[in-house]
């Protein structure tokens, strides 16, 4: 492989032709140019770059928050050098350019290296950190920023909200505790290009619980696990869990905690068809939709076996078409009570 | 008949989409479903159906290479088996098709059952699993069965024969029967010597006169006293003699 290397000093240029094909442009002073003499030292190289497969520029960018003289020269090197390659009709198809963030030592400011692979054109930028609109630490690619700017993310504190949600708290075979709920938009329905990643406060009593991130799967009904269980992790101001997002949804950070399950089976009356049912607790949140068998008259589901009381909630139908409602407050070691106290409720429970 | 007549209407909705360019794939909700086919195998097995849908596919790319159906998967269903079946217009059935199979597809996380189809026509996916049981319905003596109709919209089923010889019961290859599910019948008076027709839910004939056994077995007494209270008489569908 043909290897080459050159280095210029923009004031006194110097060209070392060494054992890679790297070109490095290096400016010594912040003050100086991409002048007419960088320019003729490139073009020493011009028939290489444009026989080039490929071509890697990478550029150290000074931080936005860096001296607007610093950026505003980094801004014109970077467009003098886009210039550049334009009047020597190189294929911007195979060029791609990577941001780097200034800092890293013994890195020229712009370094144009020859490759001997296709490149595809792309612009690869480092990841951004920032708070967005909803006060919300985020770190994202560079082309998400705006969309990350804007996402919103709302907690479902209320019961009427979580129960709203429709969301189950039944996951991979167990029941879960869904220390928050979590509404997360992306504006206008758009999905970042790579996973944004959103710190969420807690507070320090749970700095060594561990956390799985849960997200609802409104097609599937049921809940998907994003990455693996983690602690949250201390910054600058506190504790903080880092959520890895990339749609829109409901999600749910969930204590890597569950508690073991009952079968239970709820018979319905023999005029009464069961259109629908659910257990509900409310303290801890504990929403599990049961399964309605063919004939609509009983239904099973998987009740949790430490929660003290819990409701079950039936959608009931008779034959005339007349739709209600049916809670029946199911107390711990009371299943067999309600099983006898038919008159007052039209689901009935046998512990199975 | 009914179903001729919007089997027809059904047909013209095609014919009409083949001035376009693009496959259509439109879902048949139950009452569609039930108003014009009907959920029994070419074994006269009652099959629950998961999904049908009415496919048409224009001439060229589309008819040659076919299209991908997705289905999502029953929530919180695991290991679901589904068969793949095409409606026969000929035999009034769900037959199979050669070579056809169900497969899955993740996308987003999410799972869907995969159908390959690259014919126009009539599909429906249902449970591998055929039902058990039946319900019986016996009429009073004096009462004859000439047509029978039978739906469970909770499990799309439904079932619809022609019964010639009148017979005074009628077995329905269905077990787990809700008191919500629709029965439409006509029934011959030999007393009155005329047809009429009913349309009722099961629940509505009293539970005294409905028994099942464990095994899914339910045999339904239906007097004159209940044909009389049940007001909601339909059009007889009986073809005349």
């Amino acid at each position: 492989m043909k290897k080459l290397i050159a280095v210029l000093f923009c004031a006194g240029y110097l060209l070392t032709a060494h054992a890679n094909s790297t070109i490095v442009i290096e400016f010594e002073k912040d003050s100086e140019k991409f002048n007419e003499a960088t320019t003729r030292a490139l073009a020493i190289y011009a028939d290489e770059l444009y026989l080039a497969k490929g071509i890697k520029v990478t550029l150290q960018e000074p931080s936005k928050k860096a001296d607007p003289k610093k950026l505003a020269l980094f801004y014109k090197r970077e467009r003098e050098l886009k210039e550049f390659f334009k009047e020597e009709h190189l294929n911007f198809d195979h060029i791609s350019f990577n941001y780097e963030v200034e800092g890293k030592k013994n890195l020229p400011v712009i370094s144009v290296e020859i490759v001997s692979q296709n490149v595809v054109a792309e612009i690869i930028r480092p990841d951004s950190t920032f708070t967005n609109a909803s006060n919300i630490a985020i770190t994202c690619k560079y082309s998400d920023i705006e969309l990350a700017q804007a996402m919103t993310i709302a907690k479902l504190s209320s019961q009427e909200e979580l129960y709203n949600s429709n969301v189950s708290s039944f996951f991979d075979n167990k029941i879960i505790f869904i220390r928050e709920m979590l509404s997360i938009e992306f504006p206008e329905g758009k999905l970042p290009n790579k996973p944004v990643t959103a710190q969420l406060p807690q507070s320090a009593e749970f700095a060594k619980k561990q956390f799985i991130l849960l997200q609802w799967n409104n097609i599937n009904k049921e809940w998907t696990k994003i990455g693996a269980a983690k602690k949250p992790t201390k910054g600058a101001q506190g504790y903080y869990y880092s959520a890895v997002l990339e749609e829109s949804g409901l999600y749910a950070l969930v204590e890597n905690k569950s508690t073991s399950v009952t079968p239970v089976i709820a018979k319905a009356p023999k005029n009464v068809a069961i259109g629908y049912i659910e257990i509900l607790s409310t303290e801890p949140f504990i929403r599990i939709e049961g399964e309605v068998s063919d004939n609509q008259r009983e239904a099973t589901f998987k009740a949790p076996r430490d929660i003290e009381n819990y409701i079950i909630r039936t959608v009931c139908k008779d034959a005339q078409g007349k739709e209600w409602i049916e809670e029946t407050k199911v107390f711990k070691k009371s299943i067999f009570r309600s099983f006898l106290n038919r008159k007052k409720i039209n689901a009935y429970f046998n512990n199975k | 008949m009914k179903t001729i007549t919007t089997t027809l209407f059904l047909f013209g909705l095609l014919l009409g989409a083949k001035a376009t360019d693009v496959p259509d794939v439109r879902y048949l909700k139950f009452d569609e479903l039930a108003a014009n086919f009907n959920t029994v195998n070419s074994k006269g097995q009652m099959l629950e159906c998961h999904s049908a849908f009415d496919v048409f596919l224009p001439e060229g790319k589309f008819a040659a290479e076919g299209i991908d159906i997705l289905v999502p998967e029953t929530p919180n269903v695991r290991g679901e088996k589904l068969l793949f079946l095409k409606w026969s217009y000929n035999e009034k059935k769900w037959i199979t098709i050669k070579g056809k199979k169900v497969s899955s597809k993740t996308i987003n996380k999410k799972q869907y059952h995969l159908v390959h189809v690259n014919e126009t026509g009539v599909y429906g996916l249902f449970n591998d699993d055929r039902a058990k049981g039946e319900i019986k319905l016996i009429l009073a003596p004096s009462l004859r069965i000439s047509r029978v109709e039978f739906s469970q919209e909770n499990v799309q089923v439904n079932y619809e024969k022609q019964l010639y010889d009148k017979p005074h019961s009628i077995e329905i290859p269905f077990g787990s029967v809700s008191i919500l599910s629709e029965i439409s019948m006509d029934v011959f008076s030999k007393s009155e010597n005329k047809t009429s027709g009913y349309q009722f839910k099961l629940g509505e004939i009293p539970s005294l006169h409905r028994i099942t056994s464990k095994s899914n077995h339910t045999v339904v007494f239906i007097t004159k006293k209940d044909l009389a209270r049940i007001s909601r008489s339909s059009t007889p569908q009986t073809p005349a003699p």
